[in-house]
């Protein structure tokens, strides 16, 4: 329990009669960085501001290094919390050079000039310190945002999607630039972002949000590999989702039965969704089988398949190799491969 | 160069020109007087000792008045944007409503009741009380429009809410601030009613002066040339100071409530300011005149009264469709197609818009005693002046109205099959239509305290509400100003209220999550 950097036990917030954060426990070490995914409206950015303490929570305990900053009657004001912001549009101080926005949070006595040359250079922008802000691309001013929360080495950094307001082509450089800025200071940090490419790059473990609640934390494989909630394996990446139902030892589709113990995570419902990620599908060309192809198309790295199985539709997505499409004409027979799955989760719509 | 069919049409940069024409050629004439007085006539009024107490006291009226005001409605916007303060809404309406006092109405509650406040000092006093509402929306307005993401970022830094005030806010808002002050210091350069009820000796007042002793229409010109060099200093000066705070955001920002910083024991200080303040420029006005009133002794007949309502309304009416034709074809130009024509003709109506009204009329003056003798001193003239001063709000509502509708209706509307002027027709103008109602009202509202161009321009025996209160208040009755004040304010309410809901308008479409 000491051990953890942030500890958050419990946390409920309403917005009027909206619950958008319910009863959510997370704990992150020293050091650690944690990636909290969701999708719009889940509640990420309330929790992150919670933790700043932009927003008292309705109920539970934010803890930083063991000491209680929320909850228990107490709240500890957002200056004196140790805790670094970047938002999502990085709100540099417009009026101030990129030296002095950096050195904006160090106190008097430090060595304020060597400081944030060091965090300036940090995220590969030494040189810049006579700038002003609006003198910079998108990135950099992210990146300068960034120099300016690690620039007072606080205990624990949340960046709320830092990076959405990019292009899709500075994103990924910006990202990686800022991983190993942060992996390089040492930094503790809180991820908010949407992006499971993202989030996979940059953290040590990923939590995913859904309706208020934690539904999943663990390694980035963990959720990809082993999801344990159909959210979380939809947004940690390409998904063929099979209604199917459990039978002994084996997981029965309309593909086909799957053994239990090659499926990743296995919840214990009779009647559910098979997860299946685009290299556990395979698909042969086979004349006379009852699996008839509707339509394909390719998807990037990615190949979309309809099959109508017995009068019944399936999207499927697989793995995609180079001649695939041309074989997969509509009233071509298929037969579909599948040797593993990552998951065999509760049926959404018996779940709510 | 645009085809026919998507260029704009010539009928309304014929509008434009008349327009432009309105504003611009009665100044023409007031140059044309200078020159006619020779240069050693001129020489003579400028470079004489009066000449340049005038400007003196012109100027430190304006300036001394423009950091008062600068101070607390820099002072009143904070604690309404930036304080939790409760009740921040109706506060703001307080603030703001001394704009429903006329500055002559407010100095002559003033002088009803002590003479001797009619100096100098009175005047810093009661212009102050005038302006605070001018400084109070363009300073909340940049309080409102800051990044709440700066300053949450700023708290996370170590900094407290004072700190994040003086460091962030503070320095951002400080050329806005700068700006409002010279705005306010360009309304006291302007003003009539309150420094001739006060007897100060500044621009305007000397301006009448000249213009009523036997009409030296030559010193009056060229009294009215210098205020006019003052006031586009001002006016340059607002330009230069603004336009260079706007090049500083960074981003689109958060939408995001900014946070309030506790006032803890000051509360009751920032009520007790603030009640004070509205008592002061608001309350003891009206009270004031309402005693008078009820205290009776009042030689206005009801007669005098409904006559010179009337003319107030039918003035009013007329001015506003008079002023709104002409800047629906202007404004919808610069709002859609930023001709240089257009554009041009905005500038220069702004501009002219910025000079003092008493200038406005006495050229006008000299436009009818030249030019327009067959209306001069008749109603068609009052009219022609009081749509020049009018113009630029007009077009400044109107172009906003426009730009809110989106291009693409209109080229869905052609693409459908239908010609511009119908398209214009059935589509653009009932969207604007509220706009235009608003307008029309807020200038014929505008129009009934208007002073000085009713006052020089009115043919004989005619009267306003504001010019009867004029002649009552320059024998001092009391009683009989009373109900002529009382009904300017009644009439100045909606204005005033108005422009509070401007003010605030952006913070309702702001999300709170």
């Amino acid at each position: 329990m000491s051990e953890s950097r942030l500890s958050l036990r419990g946390i409920t917030h309403s917005f009027g009669s909206t619950r958008v954060l319910d009863g959510l426990d997370l704990e992150i070490a020293p050091g650690e960085i944690v990636a909290l995914m969701g999708e719009s409206g889940s509640g990420k950015t309330t929790l992150g501001r919670i933790i700043a303490g932009f927003v008292a929570p309705d109920g539970g305990l934010v803890a930083l290094d063991g000491e209680t900053v929320a909850g228990d009657r107490r709240f500890m004001a957002p200056e004196r919390r140790g805790v670094g912001v970047v938002p999502q549009e990085g709100a540099l101080f417009p009026h101030l050079s990129v030296a002095a926005n950096v050195a904006f949070g160090l106190s008097r006595n430090a060595d304020r000039t060597r400081r944030t040359e060091e965090c300036l250079n940090l995220v590969g922008l030494a040189g810049f310190g006579d700038r002003r802000p609006n003198e910079l691309s998108g990135g950099q001013q992210q990146r300068v945002a960034v120099a300016r929360a690690l620039a007072p080495a606080p205990r624990l950094v949340v960046l709320d999607e830092p990076f959405s307001g990019l292009d899709s082509s500075l994103r990924r450089a910006v990202s990686e630039q800022v991983a190993t800025a942060l992996q390089a200071a040492g930094a503790t940090a809180l991820l908010i972002t949407h992006d499971a490419s993202e989030a996979f790059r940059t953290a040590d473990r990923v939590a995913f949000l859904d309706r208020g609640r934690l539904v999943q934390v663990g390694a980035p494989d963990d959720l990809y590999e082993r999801p344990t909630d159909l959210q979380a394996a939809t947004a940690a990446g390409t998904t063929t989702l099979v209604t199917a139902r459990r039978d002994g030892s084996a997981v029965v589709t309309p593909l086909g039965d799957v053994p239990v113990e090659h499926i990743g995570h296995v919840s214990d419902v009779s009647v559910g969704v098979l997860v299946l990620r685009p290299w556990q599908l395979q698909i042969v060309v086979e004349a006379g089988s009852d699996v008839e192809v509707l339509a394909a198309r390719p998807d990037s790295d990615t190949l979309r398949v309809t099959v109508s199985i017995g009068g019944e539709r399936i999207d499927l997505c697989t793995s995609r190799t180079a001649r695939d499409l041309d074989c997969l004409t509509p009233g071509t027979r298929i037969r579909v491969v599948t040797r593993a799955a990552a998951a065999f989760l509760p049926n959404p719509s018996t779940d709510t | 160069m645009r085809p026919a069919s998507l260029a704009a049409p010539r009928s309304a940069f014929v509008v434009a020109l008349g327009a432009t024409a309105l504003a611009v050629v009665p100044l023409v004439y007031l140059a044309l007087q200078i020159g006619d007085a020779g240069w050693e006539r001129v020489a003579d009024i400028l470079f004489r000792a009066d000449m340049a107490r005038l400007a003196i006291r012109s100027l430190g009226l304006a300036l001394i008045v423009g950091v008062l005001a600068g101070t607390v409605g820099t002072t009143t916007a904070w604690i309404v944007e930036r304080s939790d303060l409760e009740g921040d809404a109706f506060w703001h309406v307080v603030v703001v409503m001394p704009l429903a006092v006329p500055s002559y109405v407010a100095a002559y509650a003033w002088v009803s009741w002590w003479p001797a406040t009619a100096s100098f000092w009175g005047a810093v006093a009661v212009l102050t009380f005038s302006t605070i509402p001018i400084i109070h929306l363009y300073v909340a307005a940049i309080f409102r429009g800051l990044d709440a993401s700066q300053e949450e970022v700023a708290r996370s830094l170590g900094k407290g809410p004072w700190e994040v005030f003086l460091r962030l806010t503070l320095p951002q808002a400080r050329r806005g601030i700068a700006a409002g002050m010279l705005l306010a210091s360009l309304y006291v350069l302007a003003d009539f009613g309150a420094v001739a009820i006060m007897r100060v000796p500044v621009f305007t007042w000397a301006i009448l002066g000249a213009y009523r002793a036997g009409f030296d229409p030559s010193r009056a010109a060229v009294l009215a040339g210098a205020l006019v060099v003052l006031s586009t200093i001002f006016v340059l000066g607002e330009a230069m100071v603004r336009g260079r705070s706007t090049a500083a955001t960074v981003g689109t920002g958060v939408p995001r409530p900014l946070t309030r910083v506790p006032l803890g024991r000051w509360r009751w200080v920032a009520v007790t300011g603030l009640t004070l303040l509205a008592t002061a420029s608001v309350g003891f006005p009206v009270f004031s005149y309402l005693y008078w009133w009820s205290a009776g002794g009042s030689e206005v007949e009801i007669t005098e009264f409904l006559r010179a309502l009337t003319t107030t309304l039918v003035l009013g009416a007329v001015v506003a469709a008079a002023t709104v034709a002409i800047a629906l074809p202007l404004a919808w130009l610069v709002a859609r197609f930023r001709t240089r024509l257009g554009i041009g003709a905005e500038r220069a109506i702004m501009l002219a818009h910025s000079l003092p009204g008493i200038v406005v009329a006495l050229s006008f003056v000299y436009v009818g005693v030249r030019v327009l003798q067959p209306i001069y001193q008749r109603w068609p003239i009052v009219v022609l002046a009081l749509v020049a001063l009018t113009l630029s709000l007009a077009i400044g509502e109107l172009r906003a109205a426009f730009e809110q509708q989106p291009q693409a209706l209109t080229d869905v509307g052609r693409a459908c099959g239908r010609s511009r002027a119908r398209v214009f027709a059935r589509v653009t103008l009932p969207a604007v239509l509220p706009a235009i109602a608003a307008t029309g009202a807020v200038i014929a509202l505008t129009i009934a305290k208007e002073l000085p161009a009713v006052l020089l321009l009115r043919p004989a025996g005619a009267d306003t509400l504001s010019t009867r209160l004029w002649v009552w208040a320059g024998v001092s009755d009391d009683a009989s100003v009373a109900p002529y004040a009382l009904t300017l304010v009644v009439f100045s309410v909606i204005p005033a209220l108005v422009a509070a809901q401007i003010g605030r308008g952006r913070v309702d479409r702001r999300e709170l999550v």
